[in-house]
């Protein structure tokens, strides 16, 4: 980020519109000097930027609630408002930013009862052709943020007065977070964070997917199978069995054939077995065709009237006319053939009462209804014919049944009374082979009743075993989404490991760097034999070279230290940026620092080693001085490297005010002057440069 | 950073299986995106990349 020009309004002692103070760029001359006299605005200067980027001001910025000129305010009626506003152009990534922040307050009875009344941020960006565009205004935070982090404005934007002040312990937790956005680090801890609440998700996922286990569904589809098969195995045994008994039959049935005494008994008894089927068969079948009958005609019996309800529909369309008869297209031809129409007038081909008649031979949708009317007519007739017979034919069919069921139980009656003779025969052999037919007829009823069972029982496994089979294949799909979560929560595990020692390795480099730049840089500055050291949480201290035991800081040190520690910051996110290969962290390496009296309160010999350093510490740096800051060592040291110079102009409303001057290349410009009102103010100067 | 130590702070991820190595580099890339915000709002489209790679 670099910073092209800003330019103030009615911000604090600025009164109206000042000049653009442009800023130097480029190398070697980087450097932008700020002349002011104790009051005259450097600070103000300073927090006109911390405010427009960020809306924050610097601990020695007094009133920050009173940004607003005075001056612009006392001349302001009571109610109207009156507006401050800072405005900065600077340039990321090749392309240009304009960024402005005004407050606006509403002037009360009196001056000092004004009251603020909103602070408006925009901010525009030109685009590659050069044309503005508005950034959002949800957006500009986060713009700005992304150019340069609010938690590292400190150390861009600082007061060199109180810079130590970096080094408090209630600044700590501030720095260690800026540290590690400028090292990158800061981006491992956030994905380390993530990835672990995406773990908790995918674990929820889990959670909600419930018990995946297959092996029940599969135990129990196995107990099934195998009672499938065992009662398969039984059907099979059924039949050999039942092929048995009827053999047995067979034989004794054929021993008691072959019997002189009951050969008779055994004939008719085959007989009537016979018949018996035979009239099994037919009750069956008499049974089957009245099923048929009242399936198929029964609500023959429920049309009641609705053939003659049908015949007074036609009948009344047809006298409304909405219907033709039926027997218009046939007349019509009747007429035609007959050369005479119904009124005595002579139909000839080719005349006009001829076509008239005709006419209607040709209207197809009236003909069309009518064979619809024909048709549903015919098919009423029909059932009105056939109608009264189904309940003749039901009654023929239950006869037919009776009959055959009554003739059925005579067969059974003289079977039962030839086998209670067999039984009962003085023949001892002839009532033992009875005796084994019935208990083969027994067996075989055993055994078909078990069939029926049985088919039974394997029906309802079949069942049971499709539902299984539908089931498992549910479960098949979530077992197979369960193990892609878990190897989904496996890869997230693995990464939050992977970043958290990827995030742990770059600390230890990079505290490792930044200690020994910020020893180097700090040793370049000061003359004792003091080496700094750089804590684990980044607390700077000072050890004695010789026995490395710990040296209390003067403020001065303290002072040097912190400038060190800057340096090193950006010295380090430089390295970084030149080197990341692929690591993720700022893209930028590119920083302005602007310093308020940056020497403190360090003697001359310190002042002039630190302004050997200054242009190094930064791509861009402007620095606010008061005269005393500058003359001597510091201006012969800096000289070289400065591009652009300004003068903070004072005027005075105090009437015998010291008024003050400062040369410049051969002219004189004032620091201090009397302004003859009652109100201060500063102008912005900018100093002709024999190079500029 | 010079170049070897860049590798060695690399080297959990370039060591890492494949599926795991894109999932990081990927998430990287949306935290490095979003890093100027104070709080990001990320785990979705994090939760999105793990599914993405891991199907």
């Amino acid at each position: 980020m670099k910073l092209l020009w800003m330019r103030l309004h009615n911000f604090r002692q600025f009164e109206g519109t000042t000049p653009k103070l442009q800023f130097a760029q480029g190398q070697p001359k980087n450097v932008t000097i700020i002349f002011g006299g104790n009051g005259s605005g450097k600070t103000a200067l300073l927090n006109a930027l911390t405010w427009a980027f960020f809306g924050k001001f610097t601990d020695a910025f007094a009133l920050p609630e009173q940004l607003v000129n005075r001056r612009a305010i006392h001349t302001m009626d009571p109610g109207r408002q009156v507006s401050a506003w800072v405005e900065v152009m600077f340039e990321h990534h090749g392309r240009k930013y304009h960024l402005k922040r005004m407050r606006t307050v509403i002037r009360g009875s009196s001056p000092s009862q004004s009251t603020n009344d909103k602070d408006e941020i925009t901010l525009a960006m030109a685009d590659t052709s050069g044309h503005w565009q508005p950034v959002s205004h949800n957006d500009i935070s986060d713009r700005l943020g992304s150019i340069l982090p609010v938690q590292l404005h400190s150390y861009f934007f600082f007061d060199g007065e109180r810079i130590e002040r970096l080094q408090r312990p209630d600044k700590r937790e501030e720095i260690t977070s800026a540290i590690t956005i400028f090292t990158g680090e800061e981006i491992f801890r956030r994905s380390v964070d993530h990835m672990s609440q995406v773990a908790k998700r995918i674990e929820g996922e889990l959670k909600e997917l419930g018990d995946v286990d297959l092996s029940p569904l599969f135990q129990a589809k196995d107990e099934l199978e195998k009672r499938q098969r065992l009662l398969q195995e039984q059907q099979a045994q059924h039949e050999a069995n039942l092929d048995g008994f009827r053999r047995q039959k067979q034989a004794i049935e054929q021993r008691l054939r072959d019997s002189a005494t009951v050969k008779e008994q055994q004939e008719r008894r085959d007989f009537l077995t016979e018949e018996d089927s035979r009239l099994r068969q037919t009750v069956l079948a008499a049974r089957a065709k009245l099923a048929d009958l009242i399936s198929s005609k029964g609500y023959w019996a429920f049309l009641g009237n609705a053939f003659e309800r049908f015949s007074d529909i036609v009948d009344e369309l047809e006298a409304q006319g909405e219907l033709p008869t039926p027997m218009k297209a046939p007349f019509v031809r009747g007429l035609l053939e007959r050369g005479e129409c119904i009124c005595g007038r002579p139909l000839s081909s080719g005349q006009a009462p001829y076509d008239k008649v005709e006419a209607w031979m040709q209207r197809s949708g009236l003909s069309s209804i009518e064979e619809v009317c024909i048709r549903m007519q015919a098919e009423v007739d029909r059932l009105k014919r056939e109608s009264p017979r189904l309940h003749e034919a039901v009654l023929q069919e239950q006869e037919h049944r009776d009959l055959a069921q009554r003739q059925l139980s005579r067969v059974e009656e003289e079977l039962y009374a030839i086998r209670c003779q067999l039984k009962g025969s003085q023949e001892e052999d002839v009532r033992s082979l009875q005796e084994q037919l019935d208990a083969a007829d027994e067996a075989i009823e055993g055994i078909r009743l078990q069939q029926h069972e049985d088919r039974r029982e394997l029906e309802k496994l079949r069942l049971r075993i499709g539902e299984l089979d539908r089931d498992i294949t549910k479960t098949e799909a979530k077992s197979e989404q369960q193990a892609v979560a878990l190897r989904r929560l496996e890869v997230c595990r693995k990464s939050v490991a992977v970043l958290e020692e990827a995030r742990r390795r770059l600390h230890v480099h990079f505290r490792k760097e930044l200690a020994s730049r910020i020893s180097r840089i700090f040793s370049l500055i000061s003359f004792k034999a003091y080496s700094a050291v750089l804590s684990a949480d980044y607390t700077l201290s000072l050890l004695d070279s010789p026995d490395g035991s710990p040296v209390g800081m003067s403020s001065g040190e303290s002072q040097i230290l912190s400038l060190a520690f800057i340096g090193a910051v950006i010295e380090n996110a430089r390295a970084y940026v030149a080197n990341r290969e692929g690591l993720p962290g700022p893209d930028s390496s590119s920083f302005p620092v602007v310093m308020d009296s940056p020497f403190g309160h360090l003697d001359p010999l310190y002042r002039t080693q630190i302004c050997g350093h200054i242009p190094e510490l930064a791509d861009q740096v402007v620095v606010h001085l008061n005269r005393a800051q500058w003359e001597g060592d510091v201006e012969r040291s800096l000289g070289p490297r400065i591009a652009r110079e300004y003068l903070l102009a004072y005027y005075s409303p105090k009437p015998d005010a010291q008024e003050d001057s400062i040369s410049r290349f051969g002219r004189s410009y004032s620091l201090v002057k009397r302004t003859g009102d009652a109100f201060e103010r500063t102008e912005i100067v900018e100093v002709v440069r024999d190079d500029g | 950073m010079d170049s070897k130590r860049t590798e060695d702070v690399f080297k959990p991820v370039t060591e890492a299986e494949p599926e795991v190595r894109r999932v990081v580099a990927r998430v990287l890339q949306i935290e490095q995106e979003k890093l100027y915000l104070q709080r990001p709002r990320v785990v979705d489209d994090l939760l999105i990349i793990v599914k993405e790679e891991v199907r």
